[in-house]
């Protein structure tokens, strides 16, 4: 779908929060310092939205005691399961906080979403909460920090897979090197500058590249943009059988490392045409905490 | 008069023990000579008649010599041949190392702890445990750390990426200990280009100097304390801690052993961290120093 027919799409937006059905209305171009919207996209998540809704909403919490702000966007993609009912209950019980709800009328996918949100935020800084996902509240304002102190267009921490209350393994847990034109090892969720993100086309939304956040990451290296590596936990990667992680799974294999031969080969068609970037040495990733600075 | 010289592989192995070691031999004044495997190979025989000559990987030495049978007989005109680990005896690497085809007269076990019954019992080389004490270029050890307020890092977990390590994690976070302790869990697989993953010694030395507690679990089901992550956190101010239940219940005297992180959690809301600072710097510093623990494991040779 071309930018433009994204645009009309949006006209199809409708919302119990926002009164104005008008584009302008949604899209924020001037972005706020000092703050972070958590994105929660949903296409039929209705069982989880409580626990990535409420980990957002201390979150915030956090942020405000930490002297920044925060906001919830939240954006169904046209879910099937009630969601929108669930959403619109979880807006009246939470009225006075900063939680924005925005119900689509038609699907448009991940990225787009993704795009969307990065349009829509009030605030530069933009977490990006999958829906199944659990944010740990304590260390956004860590991460907030980061990205600003570094100006970096992505920051991502450690997250812990959970099954069934469990941990069952680290993601997302090592600098960015060129080895990811190899297979991802960096998740979605993390924290992005959306004017940045922008800047440079937003997440690939290509049928035939099903990896918008792997290509984002390599896309970012290439435009020459800073990801930065904080080792600390930013939150729980919940796998479920019917969880983001499961369709991920089912769709592209289990892992994007062992993603399907036609999607790497893509992805290193774009990023890796030499055949032998896994091998560059070249660092493109910083790892950084505050209380310390650069620690590589 | 005999003289005193190590030799380890030229890039890998045990090379943190062979640094530790030849501080050790300056600190006690005695001179030591380290060698590679292929230096070694050069000298002439009776240079090596009167030498206590230390080994360290001894596999590995053997494979990089270039001339594996010069190089075990050069080995063999040694006055006295000791091998130099750092391991659990119950280790496939220990045990390989008393396998070489070294004719050992003894072993130098260098650690916190000593594992003598448990080499009887796979071994007939004499063993001699050498405490990791106290080097010179270490003290002195402060009293109290500096600038605690600044230490705003609660823990920093560091290590392979083992199941023990992972297990640790997930129950740091299970407790609800402070969540924003910074994890840098290493994976055995390195980068293809030899990029470094996670941060180098320089870099871990920086986050030790921000933070209270230095965390780790077991790397292995086998028990055994790492001595050498010892010293290194707490010389910049952090509380070495491991968390093995294994270990722990062997009721060994080494501060910040902890069966479980609830036990760590309990240490540390009791004592704090500036008590179990000054617990762990003084367990180091009366344990007395690597020169004196190496000589007189030396003069028992």
């Amino acid at each position: 779908m071309s930018e433009a027919r994204i645009l009309q799409s949006t006209n199809r937006i409708e919302t119990g929060v926002v009164a104005a059905p008008d584009l302008g209305g949604f899209f924020n171009e001037n972005k706020v310092e000092n703050g972070v919207t958590i994105f929660i996209p949903n296409w039929n998540h209705r069982p989880y939205l409580s626990r990535s809704i409420r980990s957002a909403l201390h979150a915030v919490e956090r942020l405000e005691e930490a002297g920044l702000s925060g906001e919830v966007l939240i954006i169904d993609d046209a879910s099937r399961d009630g969601s929108q009912r669930f959403l619109r209950t979880i807006r009246v019980l939470y009225e006075g906080v900063p939680l924005e709800t925005v119900f689509l009328e038609r699907n448009l996918g991940l990225p787009r979403l993704r795009n969307l949100a990065l349009r829509m935020s009030r605030y530069r800084h933009v977490c990006m909460l999958d829906a199944d996902n659990e944010l740990i509240a304590d260390n956004l304002p860590l991460f907030a920090r980061s990205i600003a102190q570094t100006d970096a267009a992505l920051v991502h921490g450690l997250l812990l897979d959970k099954r069934e209350g469990r941990m069952t393994g680290i993601r997302s847990d090592y600098v960015a090197s060129m080895r990811l034109t190899a297979g991802n090892y960096i998740d979605a969720f993390a924290l992005v500058d959306a004017q940045k993100l922008l800047r440079v086309g937003g997440y690939l939304a290509d049928s035939r590249m099903p990896h918008e956040d792997w290509e984002m990451v390599l896309h970012l290296i290439a435009e020459e943009e800073r990801v930065v590596f904080v080792p600390v936990v930013m939150g729980y990667y919940h796998l479920a059988p019917g969880s983001m992680y499961a369709e991920t799974a089912a769709n592209k294999g289990p892992r994007p490392s062992i993603a399907a031969p036609e999607v790497v080969a893509l992805l290193r068609r774009m990023y890796a045409q030499t055949g032998t970037r896994e091998w560059d040495a070249i660092k493109v990733g910083r790892i950084y905490h505050p209380a310390v600075g650069y620690i590589d | 008069m005999e003289t005193f010289a190590i030799v380890r592989p030229p890039t890998t192995g045990d090379l943190e023990l062979v640094s530790r070691l030849s501080k050790g031999f300056e600190d006690a004044s005695l001179g030591l000579a380290v060698y590679s495997p292929s230096g070694l190979c050069a000298l002439a025989p009776e240079e090596l008649r009167n030498t206590a000559l230390l080994v360290a990987s001894p596999n590995q030495c053997i494979e990089t010599s270039g001339d594996q049978e010069a190089f075990l007989s050069q080995v063999a005109c040694a006055r006295r041949r000791i091998l130099a680990t750092v391991a659990p005896v119950e280790s496939p690497g220990y045990r390989g190392r008393l396998r070489s085809s070294i004719d050992f007269d003894a072993v130098f076990d260098v650690g916190f702890v000593s594992q003598r019954e448990r080499h009887d019992e796979v071994s007939d080389v004499p063993y001699h445990f050498v405490f990791n004490g106290l080097i010179r270029d270490e003290e002195p050890i402060p009293e109290e750390p500096s600038h605690p307020e600044e230490r705003t890092i609660p823990w920093v977990l560091a290590g392979p990426r083992s199941d023990g390590n992972k297990n640790l994690l997930a129950q740091l976070f299970e407790h609800e200990i402070d969540r924003s302790g910074l994890c840098l869990l290493q994976s055995r697989t390195r980068s293809r280009a030899g990029v470094e993953l996670l941060p180098g010694s320089r870099g871990l030395l920086a986050v030790l100097s921000k933070a209270r507690y230095y965390l780790w679990g077991a790397d292995s089901d086998v028990p055994y304390y790492e001595s050498f992550r010892f010293s290194e956190p707490l010389l910049a101010g952090t509380v070495p801690c491991k968390v093995d239940p294994d270990l722990a219940s062997e009721g060994l005297d080494i501060p910040g052993l902890y069966g479980s992180v609830a036990a760590f959690r309990a240490a540390v809301g009791e004592e704090g961290y500036l008590a179990m600072y000054r617990r762990a710097r003084d367990f180091y510093v009366s344990s007395g120093g690597l020169a004196e623990h190496l000589s007189r494991a030396l003069s028992l040779v």
